[in-house]
């Protein structure tokens, strides 16, 4: 029989603040974490804003020989979970941390460690590099670290799907829970992307915005990149019973599709089978959907493509659901992302109120949906979904039910 | 430079030992201090950076001691003294 999978942990570092409780204040304030680029020269790039995790003190954290080991991506991860495990208290037995899954999501890894050791090599002409450069910069480092520091035992990879990473993390540890392979999770994401040669890719794609991230408003000019990480304590509803854990919001449905189709240009039939294949996981009908937490880039390819693949699954349907895009707020963390957004789900569902989508002007008639705009909405939400769709083509939703005790 | 040589042997193993460079002795294993393989590939990386020398990678292996490593270090300064002359 498959078991019901309840999250009983959150921990976040954003744009929004250092924590969970920071990053749920800034949601409910509709608040954007957007703000001038700090970490590199913004007079060297067209764009200039970024949402940075500003309040984030690695020192705060961190001695300074383990921060010589980790680079800024691997940090949020590590912090995060720090946060998620202390708010679920999970059992730390021997055996229980055998029986505990770690699946993290990262689209570019160590960007900052390989930036500086290439300009040490290219620019500054130096021969050797960092002998921690290789594990600093590896997309499985947040993965390895957490299981290190923790002692977790179990099945520990990162997945890597550009900006549906930590979707695709968090659903592979839900279905491990669920089936009985382990009895406990650890999923999430982490990215730090604010470096000089990562961002100078992100500017030749043309997809930045220069001024803010407007998702689904008419005159919306792209993304905003956004730093961060959070993870999600998994558990069996059974073993979150017993020892009386509190809970935050059950996960019901995980699905994936591919494109098949643009490395760039997003297909609404791609995201539309994700979402039905989240809800068929699920047991779910699409009336039962309240919320929609977006991909909502804000780039012009993504919001009307998204609001024809939720029109496709939910007919009449999706004119009443909410919907919004909460990286309006907290930036596009790339591989961070659906955990973010997970976890601003599931806070939504458990506080009562949705997420708005901040920094909206005025309606586009191809983005037709009731998007919330700028202010949050008080409002009891059985269901909930949240969408990623990355660049190559590769979907991926959840689905998330509330929680009653 | 024997001296320069210990001095910074010695700061780059409290580093990574999180000591202070009064605290490490010549005769201190690197285990009883706590610097373990990957940690002795990073001083020892520094120390090259540090005194533009390369050490040999089988090097390494013979590190046991704050001592050996000054020794190896030392080996690969009289190499690189050697090749100028």
């Amino acid at each position: 029989m498959e078991r019901r999978v309840v999250v009983t942990g959150i921990g976040v570092v954003s744009a929004l603040g250092p924590d969970a409780s920071s990053f749920r204040r800034g949601l409910q304030a509709g608040r954007p974490g957007i703000a001038p680029i700090e970490r590199v020269d913004r007079s060297l790039f067209r764009f200039q804003h970024g949402a940075e995790a500003r309040g984030y003190d690695p020192e705060a954290h961190f001695s300074p020989k383990a921060l010589m080991a980790l680079d800024r991506f691997a940090q949020f991860a590590l912090v995060a979970t720090r946060e998620a495990l202390a708010d679920a208290g999970l059992p730390r037995t021997l055996e229980a941390k055998a029986r505990t899954a770690v699946v993290t999501g990262s689209s570019m890894g160590g960007q900052d460690t390989q930036d500086a050791g290439f300009a040490r090599l290219y620019r500054e002409g130096r021969r050797r590099l960092d002998p921690l450069s290789v594990p600093r910069t590896m997309a499985n480092a947040g993965a390895s670290h957490i299981s290190m520091a923790h002692g977790f035992g179990g099945p520990a990879y990162t997945v890597s799907s550009a900006c549906s990473s930590a979707n695709h993390a968090i659903g592979q540890a839900f279905w491990m829970v669920r089936s009985g392979l382990v009895d406990a999770a650890v999923a999430g994401g982490s990215e730090a992307p604010f470096s000089y040669g990562s961002l100078k890719a992100w500017e030749a794609l043309r997809v930045v915005s220069t001024d803010t991230c407007r998702p689904f408003s008419k005159d919306r000019s792209g993304m905003i990149l956004g730093e961060g990480g959070a993870m999600l304590v998994l558990e069996s509803l059974e073993q979150a019973a017993a020892r009386g854990a509190a809970v935050y919001g059950e996960i019901v449905g995980f699905g994936m599709s591919a494109d098949a189709h643009h490395l760039t240009q997003p297909s609404p039939d791609g995201a539309a089978a994700a979402i039905r294949a989240a809800l068929r996981d699920g047991g779910l009908a699409p009336e039962a959907v309240g919320y929609v937490n977006a991909h909502g880039t804000g780039t012009l390819a993504n919001d009307p493509m998204e609001t024809a693949a939720l029109r496709t699954v939910f007919g009449a349907h999706a004119g009443r659901l909410a919907v919004s895009s909460t990286k309006s707020m907290h930036g596009h963390a790339l591989g961070a992302a659906g955990a973010l957004e997970a976890a601003a789900t599931l806070l939504a569902l458990r506080h009562g109120w949705l997420p708005p989508t901040a920094n909206f002007t005025e309606p586009d008639p191809d983005c037709d949906l009731d998007v919330v705009p700028n202010a949050a909405r008080e409002a009891e939400v059985d269901v909930a979904i949240s969408n990623s769709f990355a660049f190559g083509g590769l979907n991926a939703v959840l689905a998330f039910r509330r929680w009653r005790a | 430079m024997e001296e320069r040589l210990v001095e910074a042997v010695k700061r780059e193993v409290a580093k990574y030992a999180e000591v202070t460079p009064d605290e490490v002795q010549l005769d201190d294993l690197f285990e009883t201090l706590g610097v373990d393989s990957l940690d002795a590939v990073g001083l020892v990386a520094d120390l090259e950076e540090e005194f533009e020398v390369t050490v040999p990678d089988d090097a390494l292996t013979s590190i046991y001691t704050v001592g050996d490593a000054v020794a190896v270090l030392r080996q690969a300064l009289d190499g690189a003294e050697d090749d100028q002359g």
